[in-house]
């Protein structure tokens, strides 16, 4: 590493340090995705670890939900857009999916901090939902129950499920889940790589 | 990097525009980040990525997403600026030593 890599690493570090604090004090939830995804790719510093304590928080209150409650068309959807290529400026386009990539793939690697533990958690709970999407949209019910044990008894001829809602709310819901949406966004950048790319796609070893 | 939908309605016209401007920065700085040839593919990798929270933030504020003070906002949006700063005077000064050095 020479000096400039040096001076830039120090500097963005100090920087960023500032930023996250000062972000947790506006939006807690927002400060624990992105720099979720900033420990994803070792972007480290005292002041961001010692800024997490609104992290119990974030896990309480069940970081996904209320994100799609509060952030409907925030940050993730913006990402989701980048990986969709729909965002107006190509700049921007890039900087995402540059970071979402080298984030996730980072974050599935297995880093032992506590925030990219809980970026993992939220991806396994996405990958759950995802599961339940496609079951509910086949006209099943969802693999495990998400209500707690304590959930007061309901009406037994109360419609349970996806019953409940008519058939266009639920469709308009359903596009609208995070994992939903996440879905998509992955299966459009699969895609466009393939196409990118032009070569095969087979990955893993080559046996034989 | 354009906002796709309206800034933050309650907010003056000094407070959008800082972060116009913000914008415009952080666009520049991201390009020389991507152009640079005297970084270590690290040290380009971590740049990218803190540019890019910088945008996600800067997007959700002037679409008016992220509601709180004014102020506490401007000062993000000077800290951003700063980091744009820096990318700025490193990678353009690397570009012309190293012009200079090839005369």
């Amino acid at each position: 590493m020479n000096d400039i890599d040096k001076r830039l690493t120090q500097g963005g570090r100090d920087n960023f340090s500032r930023f996250t604090s000062a972000l947790n004090k506006i939006d807690p939830v927002m400060f624990g995705v992105i720099t979720g995804l900033a420990f994803a790719v070792a972007v480290t510093g005292p002041a961001v670890v010692a800024e997490m304590a609104h992290r119990a928080d974030i896990e309480a209150m069940g970081l996904k939900d209320w994100y799609i409650e509060h952030h409907k068309g925030g940050t993730l959807h913006l990402m989701v857009e980048a990986i969709k290529g729909n965002l107006q400026s190509e700049t921007l386009q890039t900087m995402i999916r540059t970071s979402l990539f080298n984030g996730v793939t980072g974050v599935a690697a297995g880093l032992g901090l506590s925030l990219a533990k809980q970026f993992v958690n939220m991806k396994d709970e996405i990958g759950r939902l995802s599961q339940d999407n496609e079951r509910l949209m086949r006209g099943e019910q969802p693999l495990r129950k998400t209500e707690p044990a304590d959930t007061p008894q309901r009406d037994p001829n109360a419609p349970r499920g996806a019953t409940r809602l008519e058939p266009e709310e639920l469709a308009k819901r359903q596009e609208n889940y995070l994992s939903a949406q996440l879905e998509r966004g992955l299966r459009a950048l699969e895609q466009s790589q393939d196409s990118d790319a032009n070569r095969p796609t087979q990955r893993g070893p080559r046996l034989g | 990097m354009r906002p796709t939908t309206k800034p933050c309605q309650e907010w003056g016209d000094d407070t959008v525009k800082a972060f116009e401007i913000a914008s415009e920065n952080l666009d520049r700085a991201f390009e020389l980040i991507r152009s640079a040839k005297l970084i270590a593919e690290d040290t380009r990798l971590f740049l990218q990525n803190q540019a890019l929270i910088y945008a996600g933030y800067l997007s959700d504020v002037l679409a008016g997403r992220l509601a709180s003070d004014p102020e506490r906002h401007e000062s993000m949006a000077e800290m951003i600026n700063e980091f744009c700063a820096l990318v700025t005077r490193e990678l353009q000064g690397a570009a012309s030593s190293g012009a200079a050095s090839h005369e």
